[in-house]
């Protein structure tokens, strides 16, 4: 039941884009940096895993330029997560700012403040340290062995499941019993797959300045994605009151989750309070991808039973996970797992999910764009293929039967939330069937699955995968919107919210405007200025739309409730026989009255007051958007490549506020899936050390890697959110692993279970696939 | 990595100048071309640096019998959009060009610079198979294949780069295969094959495998086995068995050693096959 | 040392140091639709068009461009054949991050050629990485510039 909108669902130009495609100074880094500012250089851990014996810095701090130098011994010792989540994080305080012990090459050791940044650098080359160098822990299964190194040995760390068995955070959540449920069903397979390193690569790194403004204020320009948390966090981390602080936004090249974190505002601003000074870190590409964040490895079984009628009635996840060297997100990550896949099958009554997240000697896991729900569909959704294949079904008709619908619950959405019990709720909008539907009419499933078709070398096969996620934290987040009206009848939207290059601050500008009646040009959006701007939890948990745009679609009701007002004393008329459109108040006989008169009149003339109002909003549910993602593949039989020859997407996110851009959520989602899919991921040396530390060597997709790319939004309406919106921005990527691995698998008959897919390891799937086959003599027909 | 010791840029306007920086100087002194090395990562010991534009031809020059002379400075681009060489043998070079690096770097990179880094290369297998030769000067001009270049005593010595010479190949039919993760990455291997044609017998081939990951290798024995005969099925078959068993090949990160091989005689025949026409699965 | 050069048009004269980048000297200047992304010559976010061709500004040195003429997207005012408006039109532009350069690299392959193919863009522009897109929609911007051309000039 979509209304009928005029500003939102039409694809307006983003209000920050001629901005962008000028190359105006609009990033952290384009700012015209104060001569005395100080740039930061940090020293990192060489080793994975080591106890710190002695620093020496004497050569360093006597490079001439260089004005301060930070490491353990001169830095607040508290313990902390980065993580920039909500207070309080349900991640472990297992870090310091500077610690005494390494935990992974590219642990902080020592940052330097200089004049300049070559000097900096050269003087975190010159510091000395003795290290006491200890077994490192470089696999899950070396972390959960019996009488393994003790990766958080110290005392103070507080909320890690169990420290002594490297266990960082641990989930159950359940719902009837699963043993008597795979006892009880005709159909029980069980699947088994791993999932690799990788990393976000925005475009542009981490980058932080910080200085004290004219009253002495701290003042960070950051590129996060949390403002409001950088500033509690950073406030806690060196004792500063939050109302010394202002943490500004500026844009911000990409995110994807990596700039969920408080990984360098802590540095900046400690040398600013030290020294007086600015102070300016951006990492390097190679600093991005060694001591940044990443996506948590994990290994993931996924057990499904079911009637012979193919009604599913027992699904069993358990996961490990490697949170790397610190728990950041570890517990929620893991959380996901279940929550964002278990309730998209439903009908199953014994459900389960177990989970732990261990630490390693090797990079952090984060949040990353899908947040444990992309490992986990890997093992459901070619879980559910096998199982479709023993009963005998076809793939997409077993989920035509089997997934979740309008109107229907799943107890997984209460036993399992973000790292505690969740919420209970029914769907209130699922368009999946017809996504199904249409992306399979698209894709020709009807006509190619099964088909084998060859080509030379290469073996043709569809896939299909289908997908859940969230629309926001239920009872955790929170946003606030603040709207006020101008002489004109323009108004400012001032939004805690963070637009990471999403376009977040167009879409909840076109709320706005859709709901007081106004082109999106009379909407002046102002965005992530703690000081400026109400409280927003951030931009995570593909919240943004649904949660901030909520609070939007709140502030502007209540300001045009008092546009009302005003217009009805001018009109002499009850606010309830007034119609506003298009920047008119109109009486029943027609008479108008101006935006701009009852602002100049609230203003200016009678009952003056500033229009204006500041709504909150807490998301009691989170809508789940739904995808069904379709892959048609050609696997090259002698070399293991996979090429993908045409790929279809079907999205319900619920209404599309900006098509263009709920568009390109959905493709830029997509193609990132599909770099993690076929071949992106960190290596290591066999002592921890990361190999692929730049683009030459991480390759993530480039023009010529996208294959041609469909995407069907499926309109649906969900009463529950902003102009019937959901959320849209992860869903995508959690396609392509199984859909690839599952055309695959039409294609070759090989299963896949290990990410990424590269050529080799294909190769050498399908060629123990061939060894294994009974080599048999095809039957004589007469 | 840093470039901030670098205190020395000249741009010598001769050959026989620019020689004069090389002739004197040790290892603080490093020529640059295209300059994407040394922006890259400038060794500490780097001080000085000779851009050798001034010095260098970037022309490409046709002789009336169909020689293709390139002078040092010229562009991939330059290279990969020149007439003459989208014909030649087949079209070979062109087509490889467009898998090297992305536009962005061949709009600067050279092909003396390319030459004279010899490292991983997609472009060396092509330029060995086509029998180009490279004229160096060290106060004189030396002329030699490209093969003969990359010997230690040539390469690793102080030396300027100055053209490259391909030698028309009126009989010639070539083809380029590669294999990578991305479109826009270095090759986990790749091959070029040559094969000069009298009627349907073959008079001569060439078959260079690269990236393995070491230099570039030539596959004489599978060249032999095609070579004064027809290239059939069986015939290329038996050169990619041939090249299988004599590419020494090495593991590393992004493929193992077991599967390189079996890329060589993968790569190999379907060379071949495009060559004889019956198109190799790309 | 000094260079000269053509800056977006004006003949300017830039103090540079030896061993400085063009990207960095760039950046220096306040050139801020130059991205720097990677250093390293594999994103793409410092194109800029050097004597007419995109490159990465990260891969020269400075004192290259002595005698030469750089055009960054400030400098590209009546011949970026509307690619920047397509871009936006089409919602191309996600971050923002890659979009000067990717705009730059089309413009070069435009002036050369009037009429690409889809596929001929694509190859075009294949070291010019976006983390935000997946490419879709700015393929489709550089066709939409290109078909609006073709009416002005058609029509
Ligand atoms: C991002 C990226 C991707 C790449 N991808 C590929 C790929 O896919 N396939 C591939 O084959 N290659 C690839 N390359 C390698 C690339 O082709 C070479 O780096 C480039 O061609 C070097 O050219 P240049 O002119 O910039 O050389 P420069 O960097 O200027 O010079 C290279 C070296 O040679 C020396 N030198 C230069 N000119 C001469 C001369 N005339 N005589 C003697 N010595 C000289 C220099 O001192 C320097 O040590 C890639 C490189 C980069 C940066």
């Amino acid at each position: 039941m979509a209304e009928k909108f005029a500003v939102v669902g039409q694809s307006e130009i983003r209000v920050d884009g001629r901005a962008l495609v000028g190359g105006q100074p609009v990033f952290v880094d384009d700012a015209a940096t104060d001569a005395k500012t100080l740039h930061l250089a940090l020293l990192w851990s060489p080793h994975a895993h080591a106890r710190i014996r002695s620093i020496d810095t004497t050569a360093a701090a006597d490079v001439p330029g260089v004005e301060l130098i930070l490491d353990h011994r001169n830095t607040p010792d508290k313990r902390y997560t980065t993580a920039g989540q909500g207070y309080p994080e349900p991640s472990p305080y297992d870090a310091r700012m500077f610690d005494t012990k390494v935990r992974f090459v590219g642990d902080r050791v020592a940052c330097v403040a200089a004049d300049t940044v070559a000097v900096a650098q050269q003087a975190a080359e010159l510091i000395e340290v003795e290290y006491e160098i200890l077994d490192a822990v470089l696999t899950i299964d070396a972390a959960i062995a019996e009488g393994a190194p003790v990766i958080h040995d110290e005392t103070d760390a507080l909320d890690v499941w169990n420290q002594d068995r490297n266990v960082a955070a641990h989930m159950v959540g359940a719902a009837g019993d699963v043993a008597q449920g795979f006892a009880e069903s005709d159909v029980v397979v069980e699947v088994t797959t791993e999932t690799q390193y990788a990393q976000h690569a925005p475009l542009e790194p981490h980058a932080v300045y910080s200085y004290f403004d004219a009253n002495g204020r701290l003042v960070i320009v950051s590129s996060t994605q949390v403002p409001f948390h950088v500033r509690r966090i950073v406030g806690r981390l060196l004792d500063l009151p939050v109302h010394s602080i202002r943490v500004i936004k500026p844009r911000i090249g990409g995110g994807f989750g990596v700039k969920q974190e408080v990984l360098i505002e802590d540095l900046a601003a400690l040398v600013t309070v030290r020294t007086g000074r600015p102070a300016k870190l951006i990492y390097s590409r190679e600093e991005e991808f060694i001591s940044s964040r990443t996506r948590h490895p994990m290994r993931i079984t996924t057990k499904l039973g079911a009637k012979a009628d193919g009604t599913l009635h027992a699904i069993e996840t358990t996961a490990l996970s490697n949170t790397g060297a610190y728990g950041t997100h570890g517990l929620t990550v893991l959380s996901n797992v279940g929550s964002k896949t278990l309730p998209l099958y439903n009908k199953a009554p014994h459900v389960r999910f177990f989970g732990d997240a261990v630490y390693t000697n090797l990079p952090v896991g984060g949040a990353y764009r899908g947040y444990g729900a992309t490992q986990s569909y890997f093992a459901l959704e070619t879980a559910v293929d096998r199982l479709a294949a023993e009963l005998g079904i076809d793939a997409m008709e077993w989920r035509l039967r089997n997934h979740i619908r309008e109107g229907e619950t799943s107890p997984i959405f209460k036993a399992l939330g973000e790292g505690r019990e969740g919420v209970d709720q029914i769907i209130t909008s699922c368009a999946l069937e017809e996504c199904i539907k249409r992306g399979a009419e698209r894709i020709g499933w009807a006509d190619k699955r099964g088909k084998r078709h060859r080509d030379g070398d290469w073996i043709h096969g569809v896939g299909m995968s289908i997908h859940m996620q969230g629309s926001g934290i239920p009872l955790v987040d929170m946003a606030a919107a603040t709207l006020k009206m101008n002489d004109d009848g323009s108004f400012n939207l001032l939004v805690g919210a963070t637009d990471l290059g999403t376009g977040s601050d167009t879409i909840l500008g076109q709320i706005a405007a859709e709901v007081l009646g106004v082109p999106l040009d009379h909407i002046v959006v102002t965005s992530s200025d703690t000081d400026l701007t109400p409280f927003d939890t951030g931009a995570y948990a593909s919240s943004t739309t649904y949660v901030s745009g909520m609070a939007v679609q709140l502030a502007a009701q209540d300001v045009m409730a008092q546009i009302l007002e005003v217009a009805g004393a001018i009109l002499n008329t009850p606010t309830d026989e007034l119609t506003a459109e298009g920047g008119l108040i109109t009486r029943a006989d027609g008479e108008t009255v101006t935006l701009s008169e009852v602002a100049l009149r609230s203003l200016y003339a009678a009952d003056q007051r500033q229009i204006a109002a500041t709504r909150s909003f807490v998301p009691e549910v989170s809508p789940p958007p739904f995808m069904a993602s379709f892959a048609e593949i050609a696997v090259d039989e002698r070399t293991g490549q996979i090429r993908i020859v045409d790929y279809v997407v079907a999205v319900d996110c619920g209404t599309a506020i900006n098509p263009n851009l709920a568009e390109g959520q959905v493709e830029g989602a997509l193609v990132n899936g599909i770099g993690y899919a076929l071949y992106e991921e960190i290596i290591f040396d066999d002592k921890g050390k990361p190999l692929t530390d730049d683009f030459a060597r991480y390759k993530i997709p480039g023009v010529l890697d996208i294959p041609p790319i469909e995407v069907i939004l499926v309109e649906s309406y969900d009463p529950t959110g902003p102009m019937g919106a959901k959320s849209i921005s992860e869903i995508g990527i959690n396609g392509p692993i199984p859909t690839i691995a599952n055309a695959v698998h039409d294609a070759t008959g090989v299963w896949l279970t290990k990410t990424p897919f590269s050529a080799e390891r294909v190769w050498r799937a399908l060629r123990e696939y061939q060894d294994r086959q009974p080599s048999v003599t095809p039957p004589v027909r007469p | 990595m840093s470039r901030t010791q670098i205190a020395e840029y000249a741009r010598p306007e001769s050959l026989n100048e620019a020689w004069g920086f090389v002739a004197a100087a040790g290892p603080s002194m490093r020529l640059v071309a295209g300059g994407s090395d040394l922006t890259i990562a400038s060794p500490p010991e780097v001080t000085r640096l000779v851009d050798l534009s001034g010095a260098l031809s970037n022309e490409i020059r046709v002789t009336a019998d169909g020689e293709i002379n390139i002078g040092a400075m010229a562009t991939l681009s330059a290279i990969a959009e020149h007439r003459t060489i989208a014909s030649h043998a087949s079209g070979v070079v062109a087509a490889m060009m467009t898998d090297v690096g992305s536009p962005l770097l061949r709009n600067t990179a050279t092909i003396g610079g390319h030459l004279a880094r010899g490292k991983l290369s997609d472009i060396i297998p092509v330029f060995i198979a086509l029998d180009a030769e490279a004229t160096t000067y060290t106060g004189e001009l030396h002329t030699m294949t490209l093969a003969e270049y990359y010997d230690d005593a040539v390469n690793k010595q102080p030396h300027i780069l100055t053209n490259i010479r391909l030698p028309p190949l009126p009989h010639a039919t070539a083809a380029f295969l590669r294999l990578s993760r991305t479109a826009f990455d270095f090759p986990i291997i790749n091959a070029c094959c040559r094969v000069d044609f009298d009627g349907d017998l073959v008079t001569d081939a060439r078959i260079v495998l690269g990236a393995t990951p070491l230099r570039s290798q030539r596959a004489s024995a599978a060249e032999a086995v095609v070579t004064a005969a027809d290239l059939t099925p069986d015939g290329i078959a038996a050169a990619a068995e041939a090249a299988r068993a004599e590419i020494t090949t090495k593991g590393g990160w992004t493929a193992s050693a077991e599967y390189r091989t079996h890329l060589v005689a993968v790569l190999v025949e379907r060379c071949l096959r495009q060559i004889a026409g019956d198109g190799g699965a790309a | 040392m000094n260079i000269e050069l053509t800056l977006n048009r004006d003949l300017t004269t830039v103090d540079v140091a030896p061993g400085e980048t063009l990207l960095e000297m760039l950046r220096r200047l306040g050139f801020t639709s130059v991205k720097d992304g990677c250093a390293h010559g594999d994103c793409g976010t410092c194109a800029v068009l050097i004597d007419g061709r995109a490159a990465t500004a990260c891969l020269l040195f400075a004192a290259q461009a002595d005698g030469r003429e750089i055009t960054t997207i400030e400098g590209l005012v009546d011949d970026g054949f509307g690619l920047a408006e397509a871009m936006l039109d089409v919602g191309a532009v996600q971050c923002g991050f890659c979009i000067p350069a990717m705009i730059l690299t089309a413009a070069d392959l435009l002036r050369r050629e009037s009429a690409p193919t889809r596929a001929e863009i694509a190859t075009y522009l294949a070291g010019n990485l976006c983390r935000c897109t997946g490419y879709v929609k700015q393929l489709d911007a550089v066709e939409l510039a290109i078909a609006r051309a073709e009416e002005v000039t058609s029509g």
